[in-house]
């Protein structure tokens, strides 16, 4: 388990700590970047999140179409298998993106107004979104679902849950804006 | 069925949200403390609910 989890979280603490340097440094060239940087994410949440929780088919979730290539697999060694898609999926930019929450991270992480807290932020950021995926993963590899059909239903429903958690962030974002000093 | 199935039901769950999220916001008073703790909540809820994407 502590194998699985460190596969998944260290590459996207390392991956989202580097763009939180990047983005922090964006922040701070001026006053102003913080604040629309909220503004961006309140906008982006309630748009997105009206759309995920109204069960709309469009548009659809910013992101990537590619996935992990089989010829990464074939012929690897589990231990190996679980470091490539720990690498790729840890992060979470390199593959598809079924749902629109992640898209809200960086401009949150822009939000900060200063490298050191962007950073903080990213690297916090991604450790979560690494384990996330990894718990879901042992917890799947626990007790493998009997019904074909529940993946997609169980995806329908976390697409809903999304939506409203995109809402609650939004409606945070909107009013951080409005008060951040400038 | 679960009760997110029913629109309406769906509806006052993502107003609420809302307006937590609000409530949450004017609470912070321009600070980025509380914003911070639920990007990282909804990063760890994004990478779990991936496990559910066909």
């Amino acid at each position: 388990m502590s194998f699985v989890l460190a596969a998944y979280v260290v590459p996207a603490c390392a991956v989202w700590a580097a763009l939180g340097l990047v983005l922090g440094a964006v922040s701070a060239l001026g006053s102003v970047v913080a604040p629309v940087a909220c503004l961006t994410a309140g906008v982006y949440g309630l748009g997105y999140g009206v759309v995920e929780v109204s069960g709309l088919a469009w548009p659809a979730a910013p992101g990537r179409r590619w996935q992990v290539p089989q010829g990464f697999l074939i012929g690897a060694d589990s231990r190996r298998r679980v470091l490539i898609w720990g690498a790729i999926l840890g992060p979470g930019w390199l593959t598809r993106n079924p749902y629109a929450a992640f898209g809200l991270l960086p401009l949150l992480v822009l939000g900060t107004g200063q490298v050191v807290a962007a950073v903080v932020l990213a690297a916090l950021i991604g450790a979560a979104h690494g384990s996330g995926r990894a718990l879901a993963l042992l917890r799947d590899a626990a007790a493998p679902s009997a019904d074909p059909f529940e993946l997609v239903l169980r995806s329908i429903r976390w697409r809903q849950a999304d939506g409203v958690a995109l809402l609650a962030v939004a409606g945070a974002a909107l009013m951080v804006a409005a008060r951040l000093p400038r | 069925m679960i009760a997110l199935d029913r629109a309406p039901v769906r509806a006052a769950v993502a107003a609420a949200a809302l307006l937590a999220g609000l409530a949450t916001g004017w609470a912070a008073a321009g600070g980025f403390g509380a914003l911070a703790l639920l990007a990282v909540l909804l990063a760890a809820g994004n990478g779990y609910e991936k496990a559910y994407s066909p």
